[in-house]
């Protein structure tokens, strides 16, 4: 037959409406003031059934004490601690798996560059740097990506510890809220440069939070000390491998990054075609005589300006200014933009000059532009004219701007 | 016409915090001591429903008027131990204001002029 106290305080277990370490920890001290009770009334004379039983009256019907002791813990005062707490313990969750990926990250980097030494005998051609095009945002997003999810999980955690509620209360609420808190601030990433991989993992951030949030648990966090000595070597990773990697990637190396604009051409327009140009129109055997040209670029805006207007203007019309995606690491125009990422008319001044300016941080995932001068010749091709000059740029405008940019 | 059992547990109902405060003056107690010296210090004028104790603990801990903590029993098993915060010291002291106004007021009221405080 079941001891009466334990049926007594299975009940009142299961009417418990709190986290698990709460119900398991108020089921040990109701028991042992019932095991108490039990002894005191066996000392004054009971039978030990009679007095289980009679400790059991004393402390009464077991689903009310239980709904009472749910009610105690769980006041608006705890709700409140618990979303300051909650969110602090997010925030730190966060940040300690944010620098544990970057740790990571560091980690690969390294272990790459020192496959890559050792693959070309200790030679230092080619640089240790990511190329990029969108990839260091990639990468900073996947580790935003791993502390989104230790914020979730950290969330529910401490949320339901404070509150005294059951994970499964609070995790939808986690999920819904946080989520779009999350979500903003990857709205607020997609401003800079992306490229496919970057956005996708952006967009996943917010699921990859509620998914967390979710699937959260209310049970304490164990902090065993296989995962603390491996947070350790991360940390130590990234303390001695940033300033190595930051020294790799400062320190001058042999590149061949003029190799292409440099080669041994036939002539201007082999060399315009190597570097794409001829993607902005037909190239011409002699580039025309401008003069005077100048071209610059800030806050968005370039500019480009060219003299011998009237002679220009006598032999091509239509005449646009053109921004094309580049690589400037070889000089030319991204070949896989087959088109520009804006163009704008050039206007002819009481100088005899065409100016023309371009807003160029209005496109996705742009980090290197060129721009050229194009014309339409009398029999309808357009021409490449000149091109005067490229920079980096990255997008500005809100993540509005950046869903509707082209 | 008045069922005595009923009249003390609403009496109770309201003072609970302040006896479990002022058990918890002289320093920390487990659950079940605190009940059994309300019941002894009480001379037996009213039975403490060990029921409504523990969710008073409770929340008079959410509340931060007391501090638990676990320690290891004499040869038993482990107990929950309760003692002030320096709020329930405060707690405390008002509650105990608030009493003595409102008892001398009832008795006034209750048993005449002459038993007020």
């Amino acid at each position: 037959m079941a001891d009466p106290i334990d049926s007594y305080l299975d009940e009142l277990e299961r009417s418990l409406n709190l986290p698990s370490a709460e119900r398991a920890a108020i089921r040990e001290e109701i028991a042992s003031h019932l095991h108490d009770e039990r002894s005191s009334l066996i000392t004054e004379g009971l039978e030990p059934a009679a007095a289980a039983t009679e400790a059991i009256r004393r402390q009464g019907d077991a689903p009310a004490l239980g709904q009472a002791l749910t009610q105690a813990r769980q006041t608006r005062r705890a709700l409140l601690v618990a979303a300051g707490a909650g969110t602090w313990a997010a925030a730190g969750a966060a940040v300690r798996a944010w620098i544990l990926g970057v740790a990571a990250v560091v980690a690969t980097l390294l272990a790459i560059g020192l496959a890559a030494a050792i693959l070309t005998r200790g030679g230092t051609s080619g640089s240790w740097l990511i190329e990029d095009a969108g990839w260091y945002s990639a990468v900073g997003a996947t580790t935003f990506l791993v502390a989104a999810w230790a914020a979730g999980r950290m969330f529910v955690t401490v949320a339901a510890r404070e509150s005294h509620r059951p994970a499964g209360w609070i995790r939808p609420w986690i999920a819904l809220f946080g989520g779009i808190v999350v979500a903003w601030l990857a709205l607020v990433w997609l401003r800079v440069p992306q490229n496919l991989a970057s956005v996708l993992v952006l967009g996943s951030v917010p699921v990859c939070f509620a998914l967390a949030a979710l699937t959260g648990s209310d049970r304490p966090i164990l902090r065993t000390r296989l995962a603390r000595r491996a947070g350790l070597a991360l940390f130590a990773t990234m303390a001695f491998g940033l300033p190595i990697l930051a020294f790799a990637g400062t320190t001058p190396v042999a590149t061949s990054l003029s190799a292409v604009g440099s080669g041994p051409y036939a002539s201007m327009q082999a060399m315009l075609h190597a570097l794409g140009f001829d993607m902005a129109g037909r190239l011409l055997v002699q580039e025309p005589d401008f003069g005077d040209e100048s071209w610059s670029a800030s806050n968005g805006v370039a500019t480009i300006s060219v003299g011998n207007a009237g002679a220009i203007t006598a032999q091509w019309h239509d005449l646009r200014i053109e921004a094309w995606r580049a690589l400037l690491d070889t000089g030319g125009l991204d070949r896989s933009s087959p088109d520009p990422i804006a163009t704008a008319p050039v206007s002819v001044t009481a100088g005899d000059a065409l100016v023309g300016s371009i807003r160029v941080d209005g496109v996705r995932g742009v980090s290197q532009f060129m721009i050229v001068l194009t014309g339409v010749a009398p029999d309808g091709q357009r021409d490449f004219l000149t091109s005067l000059g490229g920079t980096n740029t990255t997008f500005n405008g809100s993540a509005l701007d950046w869903l509707r940019a082209p | 016409m008045f069922d005595r059992q009923r009249i003390q547990a609403q009496l109770l109902k309201g003072t609970l915090p302040l006896l479990v405060l002022a058990t918890l003056r002289d320093g920390e107690l487990h659950g079940y001591e605190i009940a059994r010296r309300i019941r002894a210090r009480s001379g037996g004028a009213f039975t403490l429903s060990e029921g409504s104790l523990y969710p008073a603990l409770h929340r008079l801990e959410t509340d931060g008027a007391l501090e638990a903590a676990w320690r290891a029993g004499e040869g038993g098993p482990r107990r929950r131990y309760y003692c002030l915060t320096r709020a329930g010291h405060a707690a405390l002291e008002q509650a105990e204001r608030e009493w003595s106004t409102f008892a001398s007021g009832v008795s006034q009221v209750a048993l005449g002029s002459d038993h007020g405080g």
